[in-house]
């Protein structure tokens, strides 16, 4: 009895206490101190995570919840915008509690924020969308640094496709801390992302439940510069999700990205009939053509002709296409609703296609982790003999029949074939830009410019402007890069990052100078080699040609005399590529020399 | 989501406090009345245009008569507006539309989006009603009508005050008509929607029929250069169960042209062919007799009457104490004025919202933060201590537009900023949201038009401003330049910003946040250089840089800039044609001086010849000398002026040969040769 009374009174203290001590800690958290955090962390940065902490829960194989905490200091009022907070909800996640504390520079309190304070807005720049979004942003403080702390809860129902995915740095002149993540579910395994940090996922079983758990060390902060490579590639990320996952009622499984690829299918199948009236049109748009490729041509025109990109996201996150006859009715869908118009006219035409699931913002999909957030768009495969035709059917009416937008040249994609869905790549071709200028000097030594350029896309545009320089009433400088394609790039003094370029361009650059009677080209000023300095140029029999190799260039350029005047071309072709931070130094020489090239200028003068 | 956008909404109230996030809604808004042009065109026959007949011709036409780039056009738009009661007063407008779809990207027309208020919590929306949408399309040569798909309309609730209707119509294809109408209903019978004839589209007809009752009478004014028609009619309404005369008056406007979004404007819909209505007084007889405005007196004393504000101007000065060891009596009141605003900027934080007249001053005393009318309130309080007159200038965004000029009405103002006289009785501004500005160097924002509310107490004569108009901003430039034998120009440029120019430099300099190489980047991409050195000293707001930049080379010669390197590079207004008048940022003046060190071998061959240019009503000008000083060293000075914040639209042309002029300018170059 005695014991029950010590006990009983231990609790009531250790109660007392802990209500004193929480009551303490609600005024004063000195452990947001601004001036704990390492100078190493808060150089150049406007502001540092102190805490970022999710813990996932699963209740049951459809439902869940999530609790996360955020514990931001902003160091000037620059970083305000790192203190604002969202949480988007739809049907399947769904904001349970919050709470929100400000802190001084000392960690004294300030203000509390509770849920009745946070704004919402159904806001979308779809037609429809069935989320929402809670937001809250804090505003100028009146002092700095200060610390917010959020603190809330998600609830997760009608299927788990993610645990977890948790990014603590999230821009720019931003460091952390402290990151950890939990996942706690009753047995077996999941599947796990860390990414950019060496952190590992550690797995605990104990007392009937296996604990998922990692932290990630402090971040240091990235700043801006040139040809940085994509902070996707910069900031730690990590992920957990279920292999197995249901949504809606179709069960699937992140085991690889041809599974995911396989429960996509599932939402594809039966969805492609067409009327009656649309085999007509197939027919009477198809029937005397004789190859496949100009009749898929004819049906892409069909498409552009008939629909419209609307955005609906509605139902099982957005995957499900609408029906293809709803298409042909309504002359109108989102992404994959287009595909799978066109994907059911080609059935119509005898044409097999496969329907592509893709994203815009990632080349390459996490091998390891195959999620949903990689993928964002729905395009078309055509396979033919040679080489396959993609089609972007949302922007139908901008690019031409088989052409590859820039946004998912080379991007890995998951094929839905009747087979099975397949992991693939869309090809990766150089696209040109092809500009042609015809450039004449007047007697008063005026140089007028009229030049075409056509795009990858076959898009042209038509350039018309004066260049080049009157000098002295003399003579006429005329560089030879009136477009300025010259790019010296510029790396921070100490920058550890890797330099990279992700995408590919070819341009081709023809000038033909014709001069007027009297006018006459006195010589090529080249900067790069002093002894062509004022030298005049028997450009007549030899011509003239310039070439060079670099680690993400290679460039040439050629001049000739053209009957009474010059024809140059210029050819710069800009791969992709990736180098360690020791080869910047090299990279930036390369493009000196070809700056200092295509400054070189022509000098005519009158006589 | 598309481009058709309604907005059912007198969108400024007085106190902006819509949410930061959702500026796509001004977006939207912008795009459904931006544009003015001044299409002079004489009104032809209008068409009785029957909604739901659209006519082969319509369907066949694949261009618009005066303006070939059109993606799509409105073959009519009509709006109708009058007064209904249920149980209270309801307005109602009407409206339709019959667009004609040009291009691909005219497609888009038949998304529409309808913005309307929709308070979540005090009842009482606006009401969406009566909606039909009907697309055309010609199909053997028959007329073939789809009528929308309610299955495709979607709201949203995008902020606790608004809603959007979303509406995607379907089978259009270029060529198509497309014609939908819907009602607008609302409580708020006295804000009458303003009617915006032009529109971003080309506009062929279009007709606004607004029939109110004589109990209300409203002040109305028209915006823009188009050629609106007039004509007034008396009829007979029903209103609270009584018969009674109401004006009935109808705007018709033919062939509007289309307006884009055009730079240097502020407040572009101010400028865009409209008619706008607000609401002078209400008299119902032997019920109601209410008076909403007239004049600028009238106002200043409504102002006077809100308690807040009256109770705010009382508010009595929180730092007397650090006031006491700051101001010294005998100092200038300038000198005071400054010293007080510092004093309270250290005090008091701007929390980066606008106000009329907002929360109490010593709230913010207390948060450490507010409004910049809080703040204001407690800079008058602490001017009163020290001595120096002041008091309110009401104010109209700059955003907003001009303030009315005959309909004086106090939802026109947005806040107001402190004006205080010197000892000689010249007139000064302060603001509490000038962060990096002073006195008479305000935030863009502001520099709007402002009219005091005791003039009495400042100037006694004139009433109203306009701060755009405020002077004293200056580039003042100094460049060192050494010219190397081998044709670079060592430069040490030295520039001194004054007024609204270091309130520029200034808060890029503090949001680049110690981040010196990408604050410095633009200016070494425009210029070709690369900065060696850099200093900023904030405190008499002076710039030193050091850099080197490569002089052209041909046979002998050498070529410098009379400039160093151009402070002007492109011509801004090169569009053909301009349909809203061109606004500048702020009055200003830029000064180079350059001294070019010559090398020894070298000789001066040609110097540029002195030029002068300005516009023809003198507003704007430039001017170029350059002078051989004889020792071995050139002196140029290039001097550009811009006094006058406002060029009206019909000198369009000029400016831009002005500019031409004024790029060719600088690009004026010294010629040396080898000796």
């Amino acid at each position: 009895m005695m014991k029950i009374q010590k006990l009983i009174f231990a609790v009531a203290l250790f109660g007392w206490m802990s209500l004193d001590a929480s009551l303490q800690a609600a005024s004063l958290k000195p452990e947001w101190s601004a001036a704990l955090i390492a100078d190493s962390l808060r150089q150049g940065m406007l502001s540092v995570v102190r805490c970022e902490e999710a813990t996932f829960t699963q209740n049951s194989v459809t439902t869940g919840r999530c609790t996360r905490r955020r514990v931001v200091t902003i160091l000037s009022d620059q970083g305000d915008s790192h203190a604002v907070w969202s949480t988007y909800n739809d049907p399947y996640r769904q904001l349970g509690s919050f709470d929100c504390r400000i802190y001084d520079a000392t960690g004294k309190e300030l203000k509390k924020v509770k849920e009745k304070d946070l704004s919402r807005t159904e806001y979308s720049e779809h037609l429809m969308s069935d989320g929402c979004y809670f937001y809250y942003d804090p505003g100028r403080q009146s002092s700095y640094p200060y610390t917010i702390e959020y603190m809330w809860e998600e609830k997760v129902q009608k299927g788990i496709s993610t645990y977890i995915h948790c990014q603590p740095v999230g821009d720019t002149r931003q460091s952390s801390e402290h990151c950890l993540c939990q996942v706690v579910i009753p047995e077996g395994d999941v599947r796990t992302l860390s990414r950019n940090t060496h952190a590992q996922w550690q797995r605990i079983e104990e007392s009937g439940r296996v604990t998922y758990s990692i932290t990630i060390p402090p971040f240091c902060g990235v700043l801006d510069e040139d040809l940085l490579p994509s902070l996707h590639d910069l900031l730690p990320v990590v992920g957990a999700s279920p292999d197995a996952f249901s949504r809606n009622g179709y069960a699937g499984n992140l085991g690889s990205w041809e599974q995911l690829g396989n429960w996509a299918l599932q939402l594809w199948q039966g969805r492609q009939a067409l009327p009656s009236v649309e085999s007509d049109s197939v027919a009477a748009l198809t029937s005397d053509l004789d190859n496949d490729s100009d009749k898929i041509a004819a049906l892409y025109q069909y498409v552009a002709r008939r629909t419209r990109y609307v955005s609906i996201q509605l139902g099982i996150g957005g995957w499900q296409p609408m029906k293809a006859e709803e298409v042909s009715r309504t002359g109108f869908g989102d992404c994959k609703a287009l595909a799978n118009y066109m994907h059911g006219l080609l059935q119509l035409a005898g044409i097999t296609s496969y329907p592509v699931i893709i994203g815009t913002r990632h080349n390459r999909y996490l091998s390891e982790y195959p999620n949903f957030f990689q993928n964002n768009h729905c395009i078309l495969c055509v396979p033919q003999e040679s080489d396959s035709l993609w089609l972007d059917c949302t922007a139908a009416s901008s690019i031409p029949c088989g052409v590859i937008p820039n946004t998912l040249r080379d991007h890995d994609c998951i094929l839905l074939t009747p087979e099975g869905a397949r992991l693939t790549r869309v090809p990766n071709p150089v696209p040109q830009i092809v500009t042609s200028a015809h450039i004449t000097i007047g007697a008063d030594l005026q140089a007028q410019c009229d030049a075409r350029e056509v795009d990858y896309k076959g898009k042209s545009r038509t350039i018309s402007k004066q260049y080049g320089k009157v000098l002295g009433g003399r003579s006429q400088l005329f560089p030879l890069d009136p477009y300025s394609k010259i790019f010296v790039p510029k790396f921070r003094r100490g920058s550890a990052y890797p330099m990279e370029r992700d995408f590919t361009v070819c341009y081709v650059d023809t000038l033909h100078i014709v001069c007027a009677e009297g006018v006459e080209l006195e010589s090529v000023a080249d900067l790069s080699d002093a002894t062509m300095l004022n030298r005049r140029l028997p450009l007549a029999d030899q011509p003239l040609a310039w070439r060079g190799e670099g680690m993400l260039d290679d460039w040439q350029i050629e001049m000739k005399r053209e009957n009474n005047g010059v024809c140059i071309v210029v050819v710069i072709n800009r791969r992709p590529g990736s180098f360690p931070a020791s080869e910047k130094e090299k990279y930036v020489e390369q493009c000196r020399q070809l700056n200092d090239r295509l400054s070189a200028k022509l000098i005519f003068r009158k006589q | 989501m598309g481009s058709k956008s309604y907005f059912c909404e007198t969108f400024f109230s007085p106190i902006n406090n819509m949410n930061k996030t959702i500026t796509w809604f001004k977006i939207a808004f912008i795009l459904a009345v931006l544009g003015l042009g001044f299409m002079d065109s004489a009104l032809a026959a209008a068409k009785d245009y029957k909604f739901g007949k659209v006519s082969v011709e319509e369907l066949e036409q694949t261009v618009c008569p005066f303006d070939s780039a059109a993606d799509a056009m409105y073959i009519y738009h009509s709006t109708s507006t009058y007064m209904t009661t249920q149980t209270d007063l309801i307005l109602v407008t009407e409206y339709k539309s019959r667009i004609k779809v040009l291009t691909e990207e005219g497609k888009d027309e038949a998304n529409i989006v309808i913005t309307y208020y929709n308070n979540r919590s005090n009842g009482n929306p606006d009401r969406i009603s009566n909606l039909s949408a009907t697309v055309y399309n010609l199909e053997d040569g028959k007329v073939v009508a789809t009528k929308m798909d309610k299955s495709y309309i979607s709201e949203e609730q995008i902020s606790d005050n608004y809603c959007t209707m979303k509406i995607a119509l379907p089978n259009v294809k270029v060529g198509s008509v497309i014609e939908y109408r819907f009602n607008h209903s609302t409580h708020r019978y006295y804000q009458i929607p303003t009617w915006h004839a032009q529109r971003s589209l080309p506009v062929l007809q279009c007709h606004w029929d607004v029939s109110l009752p004589e109990y209300f009478e409203f002040n109305k004014s028209m915006a823009g250069g188009c050629e609106i028609h007039f004509k007034e009619e008396l009829v007979n309404v029903s209103i609270l169960g009584a018969n009674v005369p109401a004006k009935r008056q109808i705007y018709d406007a033919t062939n509007l042209a289309g307006v884009k979004n055009e730079k240097f404007v502020y407040g572009a819909d101010n400028y865009v062919g409209s008619v706008n209505y607000e609401l002078r007084s209400l008299i119902i007889p032997g019920h109601l007799y209410k008076h909403f405005s007239s004049t600028w007196d009238d106002v200043r004393q409504q102002v006077r009457g809100i308690d807040l504000f009256s109770t705010h101007m009382r508010a009595s000065n929180p730092f007397k104490e650090e006031m006491s060891q700051l101001i010294v009596p005998e100092e200038k009141v300038l000198v005071k004025a400054q010293k007080l605003f510092n004093l309270l900027k250290e005090k008091v934080k701007w929390d980066e919202t606008y106000a009329f007249s907002g929360n109490s001053p010593r709230s913010a005393v207390k948060d450490g933060k507010g409004s910049n009318a809080q703040l204001n309130f407690l800079l008058m309080a602490m001017m009163r201590d020290a001595g120096i007159s002041c008091t309110p200038l009401m104010l109209k965004f700059r955003n907003n537009g001009p303030l009315p000029i005959t309909h004086p009405t106090i939802d026109e103002l947005n806040t107001f900023v402190v004006a205080f006289c010197d000892e000689e009785k010249n007139i000064f501004f302060l603001d509490g949201s000038a962060d990096f500005g002073g006195v008479n160097v305000l935030p863009s924002k502001l520099l709007g038009e402002g009219i005091l509310l005791d003039p009495a107490v400042v100037s006694g004569q004139i009433g109203s401003y306009r701060l755009s108009d405020l002077g004293g901003s200056a580039q003042i430039v100094t460049n060192q330049c050494i010219i190397e034998p081998a044709g670079k120009l060592r430069v040490s440029r030295r520039v001194q910003y004054r007024g609204m120019a270091a309130q520029d430099y200034r808060r890029s300099f503090h949001e680049a946040a110690g981040d010196t190489a990408s604050f410095l980047a633009d200016f070494e991409k425009n210029r070709g250089v690369e900065v060696n050195s850099f200093r900023f000293r904030e405190r008499n707001m002076q710039e030193n840089l050091s850099y080197t930049v490569e002089c052209d080379l041909a046979g002998d010669e050498l070529y410098v800039n009379a400039l160093v390197t151009p402070e002007e590079h492109n011509n801004p207004f090169t569009a053909k044609t301009r349909q809203l008048p061109i606004m500048f940022p702020y009055l200003q003046t830029i000064k180079v001086t350059s001294i070019f060190v010559l090398p020894d071998n070298y000789e001066v061959v040609s110097l540029p010849e002195p030029m002068g240019i300005q516009t023809s009503d003198g507003n704007i000008s430039a001017m170029l000398t350059c002078t051989d000083k004889g020792n071995g060293s050139i002196q140029t000075e290039y001097v550009f002026d811009v006094s006058t914040s406002l060029v009206p639209v019909v000198m369009y042309g000029e400016l831009k040969e002005f500019w031409k002029k004024l790029i060719d300018m600088n690009n004026q170059t010294i010629v040396l040769k080898k000796k």
